[in-house]
């Protein structure tokens, strides 16, 4: 057969698995299909490919798109950043104000009346503290109990005034385990959320029989403490390369053992088994990206008791079947925290001033927004920034840009970071970076070890870091701006550190199945109580 | 009456609906634009997704599309209908999303992705004749979705309509406004380049 009767053939078999042929063509198909094994071959193959893209798991809007839209064309239509065209209608502008005036009453209303009776049903329901969501609920989505998160985050509270979707029933626990599929970020408005207040005064008690069944679960208890700020730490206790992270994660059966000697925090009846972890990472969209990976792949359960709240805007519990990736747990969560921060170094380069692959200058000091693979490789620096710095002639330049590259990594976990337009910068201008650097003391740009800036004592909070970008005032763009990167110590400019409130995590790692009703929630005394 | 009659009756009860709905919003009627949002909400967000590879994106892409939408719905013409319309809307919001922010490659906790970090620990092979037998669902499904975004743009996009949205060519030639043959061709080589990619695994 030729090649091109074969390419015919194939693209016939496509449309035929589409049931789009003609009566001839698929006439022809089939008295091919009936002779030709590779064709027969071809099609199953084909007919996996498809069934494999069908079985990808869907996501459901938020139940709160409509306020959202709402929202975004309130602030549309009062601050007029983004006029509308007047070319939408032969009305003019005018027409178009009075029509994302009447959208704004219009999506309130109909959203009251679309939810509401979803909401009444919910609210009926006598003892309901889950909520679940998805298509195939049943099948799909693990319980997920929905609290308030911090007011300072808000991210968790989107749904909380709005009617509440109403329940699926539960799966059995198997069906948790690694079929979550929805994501943080929108299960925050679309899970029926409760708030905390409220699913405490509406839920009734659960049966002495049931409370004692819940009694042989793990529980834990979380009391209220000082922020914890230790170093990050292996799952062998040893620092490591996990520390590159420069958060504050801790692993948790140690966490228990030594906090409880610091007297900063106590957790109780913690099962041997589980793993906790507290994470902070650069930003809440670090956050939830890497909460949203653990939904992917483990049973989870999302829990923000507020007492916990102050300390981490969300706690999350998830099952794994085994210890082995619980460790894989701990290790990828203290990757994320480098390796989201790594995802948006820059556009194939960290800039220097002229290597934007574009062909297009940055500004001196700042990191381009993008996204490299290479980036992700190793945990030294990025490999792509090795490589540049292999194409300097100048040794003690080149060692520069490799200093300035791995501080930065480690830097976008602690360092200072503007969200500008969907994506992430270090400092928006060289003027920022070098009021930086001239405070940064010099012993800072050569930490002991790769990753692991050196502990500097400076004025303010000990803890807190700050990246310093060299960018020395008046460096000509195509020459490198990023020539070298040094921690200083300096007050945070935030409370509770570098990151925001809302960019913190603690994690319950279970090995075992997930309970199969939820048991484990209702078992766990409620924050506060 | 059989049940295909009773089907193709609410069919054509629910494209009344549809055209009426439409009517209402284009002469401002934002309670039947909210109904509209409603009803296709959730394959506009599943289509931004799969399509700009993000889910954590595409909730904002998708209210992008019905602002979008919402904004230009004077000007459309009934030429088409509705859904191609906003389809084509949320496809182009998703394409140019995506060439805007570049790549940006998802690390899975559970698998090596290629990128030498997390490796899994050696397979015991004894135990595990077929590659295939180590991955779970998720694995799996987390190929098909990097198979998914390694497929250019165009291609990509009629895998979608048609593979997850269930769109028939016709109704994708209208949302994409490309010939029927070139909704074939290009959903043909799609599916040849993603099936190379996942021959191992299925």
């Amino acid at each position: 057969m030729s090649d091109d009767r074969r390419r015919e053939l194939e693209a016939q078999l496509s449309a035929y698995l589409d049931d789009e042929l003609g009566l001839d063509e698929r006439r022809e198909v089939e008295a091919r299909l009936a002779v030709d094994e590779g064709a027969r071959e071809l099609l199953k193959e084909l007919r996996a490919t498809v069934e494999a893209v069908r079985g990808l798991p869907r996501a459901r809007a938020s139940e709160n798109l409509v306020e959202s839209l709402r929202a975004r064309m309130e602030r549309q239509s009062l601050l007029e950043s983004r006029p509308v065209s007047a070319r939408a209608t032969g009305g003019g502008r005018s027409y178009l104000k009075w029509m994302a005036a009447a959208a704004i009453v219009g999506l309130t209303v109909a959203s009251g009346y679309l939810m509401w009776p979803l909401a009444r049903e919910h609210f009926n329901r006598p003892g309901q503290q889950y909520a679940m969501r998805g298509e195939h609920k049943s099948e799909v989505e693990p319980p997920v109990l929905g609290l308030r998160d911090s007011a300072e985050s808000g991210d968790f509270d989107r749904s909380a005034d709005a009617p509440a979707a109403a329940p699926s029933p539960t799966p059995p626990a198997d069906h948790y385990l690694g079929r979550g599929v929805a994501r943080e970020s929108a299960e925050d408005s679309r899970d029926g959320v409760l708030s905390d207040t409220r699913r405490r005064s509406e839920a009734p008690a659960a049966p002495a029989a049931e409370r004692r069944q819940d009694d042989k679960q793990p529980t834990v208890v979380a009391r209220k403490g000082r922020m914890v700020t230790s170093r990050v730490e292996s799952q062998s206790g040893a620092e490591d390369d996990a520390a590159l992270a420069g958060a504050k994660t801790q692993r948790v059966d140690e966490f228990a053992r030594r906090d409880r000697v610091a007297g900063d925090k106590t957790v109780e009846g913690l099962a041997s088994k589980t793993t906790v972890l507290e994470a902070t990472f650069a930003s809440a969209a670090h956050r939830r990206e890497a909460v949203g990976r653990l939904q992917d792949e483990y049973a989870f359960r999302r829990i923000a008791p507020a007492e916990e709240a102050g300390e981490a805007a969300a706690a999350l519990e998830v099952w794994v079947p085994d210890e082995e990736s619980a460790r894989r747990v701990v290790k990828g969560v203290q990757q994320s925290l480098s390796s989201g921060d790594v995802l948006v170094i820059g556009d194939g380069l960290v800039s220097n001033g002229a290597a934007k692959p574009d062909g297009g200058t940055a500004p001196a000091g700042m990191v381009a927004e993008g996204a490299s693979h290479e980036h992700r490789k190793g945990t030294d620096w990025p490999a792509s920034v090795g490589e540049e710095a292999k194409s300097i002639s100048d040794p003690s330049k080149a060692e520069a840009v490799r200093r300035g590259a791995r501080n930065l990594v480690y830097g976008l976990s602690g360092g200072r970071w503007e969200e500008q337009s969907g994506g992430y910068g270090a400092y928006r201008s060289s003027a920022d970076a070098a009021s930086l650097t001239s405070s940064a003391p010099a012993a800072a740009a050569s930490p002991a070890r790769p990753n692991q800036p050196a502990e500097v004592p400076g004025p303010g909070a000990a803890t807190a870091r700050r990246l310093a970008v060299n960018t020395p005032a008046g460096q000509p763009a195509t020459a490198p701006a990023l020539l070298g990167a040094g921690w200083h110590a300096a007050p945070s400019t935030r409370p509770g550190g570098l990151a925001s409130a809302d960019s913190r995590l603690r994690i319950y790692v279970h090995v075992g199945s997930a309970p199969a009703s939820g048991p484990a929630a209702e078992s766990r005394p409620a924050a506060g109580e | 009456m059989d049940k295909d009659t009773v089907g193709l009756m609410s069919t054509a009860l629910r494209a009344t609906d549809e055209a009426v709905l439409v009517e209402s919003a284009r002469s401002g009627d934002m309670n039947a634009f909210s109904r509209l949002v409603t009803q296709y909400q959730d394959r506009v967000l599943n289509t931004c997704w799969r399509i700009s590879g993000r889910l954590e994106d595409a909730e904002d892409l998708a209210q992008e599309t019905f602002l979008k939408a919402m904004e230009a719905i004077g000007n459309f013409r009934r030429q088409s209908c509705f859904y191609t319309w906003l389809f084509r809307i949320a496809v182009n919001v998703s394409i140019s999303h995506r060439r805007r922010k570049g790549r940006m490659p998802r690390l899975s906790l559970h698998r090596d992705d290629g990128s030498g970090e997390w490796p899994d620990p050696p397979a015991d092979s004894s135990r595990a004749p077929d590659p295939s037998a180590r991955l779970t669902g998720q694995e799996v499904q987390a190929l098909v979705q990097e198979g998914l975004e390694s497929l250019d743009d165009d291609h990509r996009a009629v895998i979608v309509l048609r593979d997850m949205e269930g769109f028939d060519y016709r109704q994708i030639s209208e949302i994409l406004q490309v010939p029927e043959g070139t909704v074939r061709s290009r959903l043909h080589r799609g599916r040849m380049e993603l099936r190379e990619r996942l021959k191992k695994v299925l």
